[in-house]
């Protein structure tokens, strides 16, 4: 933020409380002695005509950045990196013995009781590509494209449970509260596209992530910058088309009657929640050319719904592949996708490693390589940072749900090592950063906090996470709180 | 009851003591081990004799004033004692001079305040005995106060280092001794990593404040002077001093990386400054990239240790290829002017010169503000517009442009031919285009070009391939 900024903001921040402490103790008083003293009074408040800027409009980075947008591939519940990229020959000879009792001292786990079995690799792995990285048999489609991305062995995070570990994640922090990745990115960047949100989420699979839509929210950030779910299904946007019998026109002309109402408030109260409000309101009437548009991928020709393996109208992962490139090839920032259904317990079919979990495989495989590649003959992988990954790993034991063993087979969650890969956006290809021990179980080298991850990405957008702030509460916040480090090694 | 005959002999005994200490204890010698001891003791003795004249100074002033009728004689003991005191500490502190560590030209002046404290202790008492003048007796005494007070400044800034003193003094304090500590920013010159010489800005002061004061241009013990580039050509030693690219075969490295204890090790353990790993850190680092002496910063390979290393003594990104260049900031009404004319402009980052501008229509390429920014314009996004190859050959006007994208335009490349002499220009994306083998003709001789993405285009497979021949680290891409 720069100093002008800062300083409307303070200005906004004293309004508000003044403008309430005011009200509340001398508000009677005043009204009567302004009316006394007629308009001139009024007339001689400060204005303000900056603080009715558009909060969405381009604002530069701290430094020349590498990349322009992100799309981050969220795969909730948190896939097992033994299934499929850290590879463990020693697990497959230890598959069906009991753990050792100094690996489970001062450990817990979220299901895990008593000794638990090892759990030997559940797929075959082959090198692939000229870097020789491990890929799983259930990755088919992506290990073709092995050389372009670089991996993240020794992810690690501080939380063992979905919904604070996803906080974790994207908010910096496992408590509610606090803005979102895409919020941060949007509130320092602007948006690019004036039709379209600047941070869009879209959501497959059978739930919503376990930490609801906190995971893409705007926390104390001015709620403009909030992600904004779009759907492929149905309505794009819930509630953004006018009702029937209502002309556009009407529309327009009743939203400019609101922004005027909420103009005159704004200027009484200097609140920034209202201004908005009025963005949001224009935003939205924009929208509802612009998003249909973007959304309808039946414009799309026949080979590139091969290619992802994508059906109009269907709501999947694949589908929002798709729907991911076009948005960020009209300009939108950051776009979140979630696909649920990776909890690999193995307590039923759905999410057993040699069942539910082959078939998310399927879901995602052909999809997130499709859109590697099309970003790429595109030209605009070079610009667009791919992330995926889950919010934490899978134990290399066998899951013993309190003591019993399981009817399937399944890994409990495990936060000290897991896998995660980025691509494009200024990231090495054919690289892997990290390395844990012979049975996945820790991190050897190359460790890489949650943190890290998002320092990484703040980088990549012309951002040195350390000055990316808001003031709230009487102190600067920013999304790594107080840690991240910016993993150089991986930058090429 | 201090006779003049006391006072005489007192200062008469100083005055040679003085003498033979300071032609005795060569400061270029090496302190003999059983004065070590005595020597580091120099800090406390020192204070001894202060108490004892600042207790004499008390007496003296209270008798000035009326206050005290007696006690001359107490002073004039108090000026023995001093003196005798001052004496000791100076033995102690010539020995600790020759231990090394210290800058030479302070420690000089220091010990120059240290004896003349002494002899004006005795040569006082020798006045106040002898001929009672008060003018005479109050100019000593201020002389004493200000050789103390100076000697115990330089003495705190050698060993605790510049502005230990004033570090935490007021303001009005520090603007009157105008003594504040180094910043780190200040100990290398960083401030142009292009141009600069690792060797200038980082080798040599490193070898001038840990090496020098024994291996410098006053000194050359064991034969070996490390303060200038020619110093450290000429050396000629039985092992290598440098061996460019191999830091651990370099005796230079191999002597200050001994472990404690170790009796070669460099610099001394007595030595009150010592190497810091981040300092050896950064002597590798030059050794490893060839121990060259004009190699600038830029140019050298930087591990994340040696960048940490050098960001925390406030080395900023460097910068390359087109951010090296020197470009004034854009004026704010020309760039106004072309986003009226249907242009979209964005600052590349805070305080950066550099423009991207993105159009859907070539009427923002006509506008009357963009021949005056083709200095600070370097991306141009003109996809899915009606451009054509004519705007196209006039885009050579841009020559700081690093990223032009022509994509999703009936374009046949043909105006490529405009865009060889842009040195800075590494991506070209025409994707759906009529582009054709002809037109990669014109991106051969392109200097700087990294990634042409030519999917969707009419290029032949045969063209493509002869592209990629002549341009083989570049990321030719058809999408194949």
């Amino acid at each position: 933020m720069n100093i002008l900024d800062e300083a409307r903001l303070k200005y906004a921040h004293l309004q508000t409380r003044r403008h309430f402490l005011k009200s509340f103790s001398a508000g009677l008083g005043g009204a009567a002695l302004s009316s006394m003293l007629g308009p001139a009074a009024y007339a001689a408040q400060p204005q303000h005509p900056f603080l009715i800027d558009d909060p969405l409009a381009p604002k530069p980075p701290h430094f020349a950045p590498k990349a322009k947008n992100v799309i981050f591939l969220h795969m909730a519940g948190a896939p097992s990196q033994l299934e499929l990229f850290d590879y463990k020959p020693l697990l497959e000879r230890l598959d069906g013995q009991q753990t050792p009792e100094s690996l489970l001292e001062g450990k817990r786990f979220a299901f895990i009781r008593g000794v638990p079995k090892m759990l030997g690799p559940q797929a075959n792995f082959k090198q692939h590509g000229d870097s020789g990285a491990w890929i799983s048999n259930h990755l088919p489609h992506f290990s073709s494209v092995a050389d372009e991305v670089t991996f993240l062995k020794a992810m690690h995070t501080d939380e063992f449970n979905h919904a604070p570990a996803q906080l974790l994640m994207y908010t910096g922090s496992p408590r509610l509260g606090r803005p979102s990745l895409g919020s941060w990115a949007v509130y320092g960047l602007g948006s690019e596209n004036q039709n379209l949100p600047g941070f869009v989420v879209l959501i497959s699979g059978a739930a919503a992530p376990s930490a609801g839509a906190s995971v893409y929210g705007s926390g104390f950030l001015p709620s403009v910058y909030q992600g904004i779910q779009c759907r492929s299904q149905g309505d794009p946007v819930l509630f953004l088309s006018d009702p029937d019998g209502v002309p556009r026109d009407l529309r327009r002309a009743s939203i400019d009657a609101i922004n005027e109402i909420n103009r005159q408030q704004y200027e009484e109260t200097q609140d920034p929640e209202i201004l908005t409000r009025i963005a949001q309101y224009e935003l939205a009437f924009r929208m509802q050319m612009s998003v249909p548009e973007a959304m309808d991928i039946t414009t799309e020709p026949d080979y590139i719904h091969q290619e992802y393996g994508t059906a109009p109208g269907e709501l999947s992962f694949a589908n929002n592949c798709l729907l991911a490139r076009r948005l960020v090839e009209r300009g939108v920032r950051f776009v979140q996708l979630f696909h649920w259904g990776w909890d690999s317990h193995g307590a039923g079919e759905s999410e057993a490693l040699n069942h539910g979990f082959v078939d998310r495989c399927k879901e995602t495989d052909q999809a997130m390589t499709a859109l590697i590649l099309d970003l790429k003959r595109r030209g605009l992988l070079d610009e667009t940072l791919i992330v995926w990954g889950g919010e934490f790993g899978r134990t290399p034991m066998l899951e013993n749900r309190s003591g019993q063993d399981n009817p399937f087979v399944g890994r409990d969650h495990h936060s000290d090592a897991y896998t995660m890969w980025m691509a494009g956006g200024g990231i090495k290809k054919g690289f892997t950063f990290g390395e844990t021990d012979e049975i996945g179980y820790q991190a050897v080298s190359g460790q890489t906090h949650v943190h890290d991850l998002q320092a990484t990405i703040l980088n990549q957008l012309g951002f040195d996470h350390k000055k990316l702030t808001f003031p709230f509460q009487g102190r600067d916040f920013r999304l790594t709180d107080v840690g991240g480090r910016v993993i150089h090694e991986i930058l090429s | 009851m201090i006779t003049s005959r006391i006072a005489r002999w007192n200062l008469i005994a100083i005055s040679v003591l003085l003498l033979l200490f300071f032609f005795w204890i060569d400061p270029t010698g090496r302190a003999p081990g059983w004065t070590r001891f005595f020597a580091r003791a120099h800090p406390a003795l020192v204070h001894a004799p202060i108490g004892i004249l600042i207790f004499g100074l008390v007496l003296e002033f209270l008798k000035g004033v009326g206050w005290l009728k007696e006690g001359d004689n107490i002073i004039n003991i108090a000026l023995i004692l001093a003196s005798w005191g001052a004496l000791k500490s100076v033995a102690a502190g010539l020995w600790l001079g020759q231990m090394g560590g210290y800058p030479t030209e302070v420690l000089f002046l220091h010990k120059m305040i240290g004896m003349a404290i002494t002899l004006l202790a005795a040569i006082l008492l020798y006045v106040r005995v002898e001929m009672p003048k008060r003018s005479l007796v109050f100019a000593s005494w201020v002389c004493i106060l200000v050789g103390m007070t100076a000697a115990g400044e330089i003495g705190g800034k050698m060993t605790h280092g510049d502005g230990f003193s004033s570090e935490y003094a007021p303001g009005f304090v520090q603007a009157v001794i105008g003594d504040f500590p180094d910043p780190m920013s200040e100990r290398f010159d960083l401030s142009d990593a292009a141009m600069v010489s690792v060797f200038e800005s980082i080798v040599l002061p490193i070898l001038n404040e840990k090496c020098a004061s024994c291996h410098g241009a006053d000194r050359g013990k064991g034969k070996l002077r490390l303060h200038s580039e020619e110093a450290i050509s000429a050396h000629d030693g039985d092992e290598p001093l440098l061996v460019a690219g191999k830091p651990d075969e370099s005796l230079l490295i191999q002597r200050i990386t001994l472990p404690d204890g170790h009796e070669d090790q460099m610099p001394p353990p007595f030595n009150a400054k010592p190497i810091s790993h981040a300092d050896v850190e950064l002597l590798k680092w030059w050794i490893a990239n060839g121990a060259s002496f004009d190699q600038a910063i830029a140019e050298m390979d930087m591990s994340l240790n040696v960048r940490t290393i050098l960001s925390a003594y406030g080395l900023g990104a460097i910068r390359s290829g087109v951010f090296a260049l020197d470009v004034p900031m854009p004026d704010s009404l020309l760039v106004a002017q072309l986003e009226a004319d249907g242009a979209w402009v964005k600052n590349v980052a805070e305080s950066e010169p550099f423009l991207e501008i993105k159009c859907d229509d070539i009427a923002c390429l006509g506008s009357s503000a963009i021949d005056s920014l083709t200095q600070q314009i370097i991306s141009i996004d003109i996809s899915g517009s009606n451009v054509t190859d004519q705007e196209v050959s006039q885009m050579g006007r841009f020559q700081h442009l690093t990223r032009l994208d022509l994509s999703r335009t009936s374009i046949n490349g043909s105006g490529l031919s405009g865009l060889i002499n842009l040195e800075f220009l590494e991506y070209l994306n025409v994707y759906d285009t009529q582009t054709n083998d002809e037109a990669l003709e014109h991106i051969k001789p392109m200097k700087s070009i990294a990634a042409v993405y030519l999917w969707q285009t009419a290029a032949t497979p045969e063209g493509l391939e002869a592209l990629q021949n002549a341009l083989p680290n570049v990321e030719v891409n058809a999408g194949e």
